[in-house]
C-alpha cells in the first residue's frame, strides 16, 4: 500500500469497501450482516457529513450493555434502592471527578470561544 | 518485582519468530491504514479484526499490538506531508508539522514525529507494565455500582468533553445505545428492537458496527469529497534527512513534556488523545513565545514533538485501562475490547489471573511493536517525504 498515493484516490476507496465486505462475510457467513454493514456505512456517512463524532457511538455500543448489566445488578442487590449507586466512597469520587471534568470542559470551551486561539 | 519476571515471561513468548512476524505484519498494516487520510488506528484495528480470526488468540492480540501503535505512527505521516491528518489525534501534530514540510524540512518533521511517538509509547507502556498488576488488585474490589459509575463517567466525558458540541455528542451516544440494545436481553430474555428479524436476535456484531460506521462511512465520505480538495503546490525537499544534534536537543524536552500530558489522560475515559495532544501543543506554543526566537507558525520542531508524544502516551496507558478495568477510553480501545470479546477473553481486573501469560505476551509485544515501528519509520522518513514531489491531484 506504500505506493498507493501514485494512483487516484478511487483505488483505496474501492479496495477498502471490498475488504470490509469480504472480512465481514468471511467472519460470520451471513448475508444479513452485509446488509447491516451497508446500512451502518450509510449511517456513518451521514454522521461524518454532519460532523457528529463517531467515537461516542462505539463507546456507547460497547459500554452500554456493560453499564446496563451493572446498573441492574446494583439495583437488584439493593432491591431498587437508588442510594446504592452512591453508597461507596469510590463511586462518590468518580462522580465528583466527572462533575469537575464537565465544569472544566465547559469553562475551557467558553474561554476558547472568547479568545479564538489557534 | 513480580511484574518484571512476568514481563520477562511475556517477552519470551513475544520474541518467538512467528510472533515477531505477527507484530511486524501488524505494524506495517497499521501504518499503511493509518497513512490513508481519515483512517486512523481505530479503523486499522476494525478492518484487520476479521483477518485475525484465523490466528490463535495470542497471535491475534500480538498482531493488534503492532496495529495499535502502527496506526498512530501512520496517521501523522499524511498530516505532516499533505495537511490531511489520518486521525483526529494527529491534528495537533499537523499544524506545525505541515509548516515544517512546506519549509522543506519534511523528513525532519517525520523523524521528530516518529521518535516522539516512540518515546511517548515506550514510557506509557512501561508505566502500564509496572503499574497494571497493582491497579488490577485495586480494581478487583470494584462492585457493580463502581463499574456503573465508571461507565457513566465514560459516557458523559466522551459526549461533553471530546465532542465539539455536547448536543452532537449526545446524539452519537443515543445512536450507540440504540444499536447496542438490539437483540435478546441477556438477563430477562426479552427481545428488543429486532423488528422481528430472527438474525438480529443475537444483536449486531461489534465488528459489523465498527467496520460499517468507521470504514464504510469514511469511504463513502471520502468518495463524496472527490474533486473538492484544492491546492496543488509543489513542495521542495531540502536539508539532511535526519535530525541534527541541535534539533534533537530542541525536541527532547517537548517529547518528555508531551508524554507527561499523555500518560494520565490514557486512563481517563474522555474518548481519545485529542485533549492531551492539544494541551501539549498549547503548552509548547506558550513556552515558545517566551523564547528569543519564536518558531511557532514557521514550523516549530517542538510543535511536532510534543503532541505526537502525548498522543502515543495516551494510547499506551489507554491500553492499560482496557486491560485492567475492561474499560475502553478511546475508540481504538473500544474496538480492541471487541477483539478481546471475540476471543472469549473479557478484559478486567481478573484478566491477569485468568490469562496472565497472554496479557504479558501482549504487553511485551507492545514494546516490540514500538521498536519495530521506530526501525520502520526512521529510515523511511526521507522516502515518505518524497511523496511531496508528486503533484497533489494525483494523490
Amino acid at each position: 500500500m506504500g505506493e498507493a498515493p501514485a494512483h487516484p484516490q478511487a483505488v483505496p476507496v474501492a479496495g477498502i469497501s471490498v475488504f470490509a465486505g469480504l472480512g465481514i462475510y468471511a467472519s460470520t457467513g451471513s448475508t444479513v450482516d452485509l446488509w447491516l454493514l451497508l446500512l451502518l456505512g450509510l449511517l456513518g456517512f451521514l454522521m461524518r457529513r454532519h460532523e457528529v463524532p463517531l467515537a461516542p457511538v462505539l463507546i456507547a455500543v460497547i459500554l452500554g450493555p456493560i453499564a446496563e448489566t451493572n446498573l441492574r445488578n446494583t439495583l437488584a442487590i439493593s432491591q431498587g434502592d437508588l442510594g446504592a449507586l452512591v453508597a461507596s466512597p469510590t463511586t462518590v469520587v468518580i462522580y465528583a471527578l466527572l462533575a469537575v471534568a464537565v465544569v472544566l470542559a465547559v469553562v475551557g470551551k467558553v474561554r476558547s470561544s472568547r479568545s479564538a486561539d489557534v | 518485582m513480580e511484574a518484571l519476571s512476568d514481563l520477562a515471561g511475556g517477552f519470551s513468548t513475544a520474541l518467538s519468530p512467528i510472533n515477531i512476524l505477527w507484530v511486524f505484519l501488524g505494524a506495517v498494516l497499521g501504518t499503511a491504514v493509518g497513512v490513508l487520510p481519515g483512517l486512523g488506528s481505530a479503523m486499522a484495528v476494525a478492518l484487520l479484526l476479521p483477518v485475525t480470526f484465523a490466528l490463535d488468540p495470542t497471535g491475534a492480540l500480538i498482531m493488534f499490538a503492532g496495529v495499535y501503535y502502527g496506526g498512530l505512527f501512520g496517521d501523522s505521516i499524511t498530516g505532516i506531508l499533505l495537511n490531511t491528518p489520518g486521525n483526529s489525534s494527529a491534528i495537533a501534530t499537523t499544524i506545525e508539522g505541515h509548516k515544517m514540510a512546506l519549509d522543506g524540512r519534511a523528513s525532519q518533521a517525520l523523524a521528530t514525529s516518529a521518535i516522539g511517538a516512540f518515546t511517548g509509547g515506550l514510557i506509557a507502556t512501561t508505566v502500564v507494565a509496572l503499574g497494571a498488576p497493582l491497579f488490577a488488585s485495586l480494581a478487583s474490589a470494584f462492585g457493580p455500582a463502581e463499574f456503573f459509575a465508571l461507565t457513566a463517567f465514560a459516557f458523559v466525558a466522551t459526549a461533553f468533553v471530546v465532542a465539539d458540541s455536547a448536543l452532537k455528542g449526545l446524539v452519537a451516544l443515543v445512536i450507540g445505545f440504540t444499536i447496542g440494545v438490539i437483540g435478546i436481553d441477556t438477563q430477562t430474555g426479552t427481545v428488543r428492537y429486532t423488528l422481528g428479524i430472527p438474525q438480529l436476535f443475537d444483536g449486531i456484531g461489534v465488528v459489523v458496527i465498527t467496520v460499517g460506521l468507521l470504514a464504510l462511512g469514511e469511504v463513502l465520505f471520502v468518495a463524496s469529497r472527490r474533486g473538492y480538495a484544492g491546492g496543488d503546490q509543489l513542495v521542495s525537499v531540502k536539508g539532511r534527512p535526519f535530525l541534527s544534534r541541535a534539533e534533537f536537543r530542541d525536541a527532547l524536552p517537548a517529547w518528555l513534556r508531551g508524554t507527561a500530558f499523555g500518560v494520565p489522560f490514557g486512563v481517563i475515559p474522555v474518548g481519545g488523545s485529542e485533549v492531551p495532544t492539544f494541551l501539549s501543543y498549547g503548552t509548547e506554543r506558550r513556552l515558545d513565545a517566551r523564547r528569543e526566537k519564536p518558531m511557532f507558525g514557521r514550523g516549530a520542531i517542538r510543535g511536532v514533538a510534543g503532541p505526537e508524544a502525548a498522543g502515543n502516551a495516551t494510547a499506551g496507558t489507554a491500553m492499560g485501562a482496557l486491560l485492567v478495568l475492561g474499560l475502553p477510553t478511546s475508540a481504538t480501545a473500544a474496538v480492541l475490547l471487541s477483539a478481546f470479546q471475540q476471543f472469549g477473553i473479557p478484559p478486567g481486573p481478573l484478566l491477569f489471573e485468568r490469562a496472565g501469560g497472554l496479557v504479558w505476551a501482549l504487553i511485551a509485544s507492545l514494546f516490540v511493536g514500538l521498536f519495530v515501528l521506530l526501525v520502520l519509520n526512521l529510515p523511511f522518513a526521507p522516502l515518505w517525504a518524497k511523496l511531496l514531489l508528486i503533484p497533489r491531484p494525483y494523490l
